[in-house]
């Protein structure tokens, strides 16, 4: 049995729209702006359901934004959940792994949606900017 | 109505011999209701109280008894979370409905008066009030019957969760740690694993070798069994089996601790039926006998708890258990311990010495077969990190492994002695179930 090891997360890399892609290749001053979803009272297909549909997910998406999950659910459990609403997402970690969503993406902007203090916890912890999921988030749907 | 407090049950003491009522007690039915992560509000037919008389019907149902033939009801009438989560287990005020529920009974509160109330249960003649949870409810009806209080018991316990954070509210929310708080919990939260588990659990570590993550395959195993146990959490929410990746990657709850360590608080409610041996010859259900029930609530000297009195206070245990059954540990077919918070299971493991495991053998012990096809079928119930926070996997297990109606998760190697338990090291009890009254 392997015990004691702390490996990465897989990450899924995946064809990202233009802006985040090209920013995750240049690494210059247009940089994308990055949204990590917590799932259970954050997303639609949490529990309980939270407040962001996965058409509000499409949107963002649209919008250029680099997403993905980031949540206590297991990492199979996550990709299964993208892939049942057919969208591709840049990562799906474990709630305290952030750190390795920042090592992977450069971006202009972290954010972290999630519903309890322990999102807020490590989203801070590893430099995102937190966000529940109510009308706070609202102006990320906006053009960027 | 009977205050539980005047009634002299308990088997808690040292050297009581072998329990009077022996094989004269038997379970004769079970049921659980759905197993929901949270009541959502506004289904009615959710309800805490719902979830009761649903579970009392389903064990009614089994042994093939009427209403009118209930003559007690012990149903534990306090939250989930106890009263030791005080305000912090407090879902009022909030609003209410009509009729019965008409405020918290029947809510996030259910008891003896409230069912018999609305399941029309006119020959009750014992219901006492001020109850426990179900760790030592088991042997109150097993008790009450068998000094013939009643005949034909019913014994519930609910478990409920609404939305919001279990046992976060009240005065775990409160910024300052007032009166006694500020010695015992000046940080705020008081939730049980920082307290009973993980200073024992570390020197456990230190004093036998090994490391925590060797919890793994017990964790896992209860995983496994969880999606063997139809009516649970995992297995009607289809929650994935975790792999050992997922173990050794999850998130730290409270260093060591990881998250798969602790249960889910889940809303839910589970009914036993017992009654006299005599009376259960002529019900539906092949009878499963109680050979004995003990209980202790060990005093404590600080609030932290130590390896060396977690050992003693399970030795103690185990020994009034074999002593009031009559039986050894070689004689233990079914073992369903606590598993509340993982870290907790070793300790019983080794002071009843199931399977000939020692003080110190039990992280070995894990790392082979405790499969329930295998030679050492461990905790064949799934537990609590397996089904949810029922607090009421380990019986109902036990009582179908020894009828044989287990299903997938019936055990391949003899079984015809049970010993179940929601406990913690210092304080609850255990129940010995036999297949035959002797
Ligand atoms: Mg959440």
């Amino acid at each position: 049995m392997e015990v004691g090891l702390h490996r990465a997360a897989p990450i899924l890399t995946i064809p990202l729209p233009l802006k985040g892609r090209e920013a995750n290749i240049k690494g210059d001053t247009s940089l994308a702006k990055l949204i990590s979803f917590d799932i259970d009272g954050t997303l639609e297909t949490g529990d309980p359901p939270g407040r962001i549909t996965m058409v509000m997910v499409r949107q963002v998406q649209a919008l250029g934004y680099i997403i993905g999950s980031c949540s206590d659910r297991t990492v199979s459990h996550q990709k299964r959940m993208w892939q049942q609403h057919g969208i591709e997402v840049a990562f799906t970690v474990l709630k305290h792994r952030l750190d390795e969503v920042k090592a992977q993406y450069a971006a202009e902007h972290y954010v972290h949606i999630g519903d309890t203090n322990m999102d807020k916890y490590h989203a801070e912890l590893h430099g995102f900017t937190y966000y529940f999921p109510d009308n706070s988030i609202d102006h990320l749907w906006e053009p960027i | 109505m009977t205050n539980a407090n005047d009634y002299k049950w308990r088997r808690d003491k040292d050297g009581m011999g072998v329990w009077e009522h022996r094989g004269k007690v038997a379970i004769v039915g079970q049921g659980h209701s759905p197993v929901d992560r949270r009541w959502d509000g506004v289904s009615m037919d959710k309800t805490l109280g719902a979830y009761s008389m649903l579970a009392c019907q389903k064990a009614m149902d089994e042994a093939g008894v009427t209403a009118d033939q209930i003559d007690g009801v012990i149903c534990c009438d306090s939250h989930i979370a106890g009263p030791s989560g005080g305000s912090a287990s407090k879902w009022a005020p909030r609003p209410y409905f009509a009729p019965p529920y008409d405020s918290e009974w029947g809510l996030t509160l259910v008891n003896a008066q409230w069912l018999i109330k609305n399941m029309g249960l006119k020959n009750v003649k014992f219901a006492p009030t001020g109850l426990p949870t179900i760790s030592e409810m088991v042997g109150m009806a097993a008790q009450a019957v068998g000094d013939g209080l009643c005949t034909t018991c019913l014994m519930i316990y609910p478990c409920g969760n609404l939305e919001g954070r279990y046992r976060r509210g009240g005065e775990n929310a409160d910024d300052y740690a007032k009166g006694a708080r500020q010695w015992t919990v000046p940080w705020g939260n008081h939730g049980g694993n920082d307290f009973i588990n993980i200073f024992p659990h570390e020197q456990y570590c230190r004093k036998y070798g090994g490391q925590h993550d060797d919890l793994a395959p017990f964790v896992i195993n209860q995983h496994k069994n969880g999606m063997l146990t139809p009516w649970g959490f995992n297995a009607t929410h289809g929650i994935d089996p975790i792999t050992v990746d997922d173990y050794v990657n999850s998130r730290f709850i409270l260093r060591p601790l990881r998250i798969w360590d602790c249960d889910r608080p889940v809303q839910t409610s589970t009914a036993l039926l017992f009654t006299t041996a005599d009376r259960a010859k002529d019900m539906k259900q092949k009878p499963v006998y109680v050979l004995n029930h003990n209980q202790y609530n060990f005093k404590k000297r600080s609030t932290q708890e130590s390896l060396d009195e977690i050992e003693l206070w399970t030795d103690t245990a185990a020994k009034r258990m074999y002593e009031g059954a009559g039986l050894q540990p070689k004689d233990v077919d079914i073992f369903n311990p606590y598993d509340g918070y993982s870290i907790m299971t070793q300790f019983y493991l080794e002071a009843f010495q199931w399977h000939g495991v020692k003080r110190g053998d039990a992280l070995k012990f894990y790392a082979g077969d405790i499969s329930v096809k295998g030679p050492h079928p461990f905790s064949s119930s799934g537990g609590n990190l397996g089904t949810g926070r029922t607090r009421s996997a380990m019986y109902t297990d036990s009582i179908e492994q020894l009828r044989g109606t287990a299903g997938a998760r019936q055990v391949t190697v003899r079984a015809e002695t049970a010993l179940a338990a929601f406990t913690t090291p210092s304080n609850g009890g255990w129940i010995m179930l036999g297949k035959h009254p002797s």
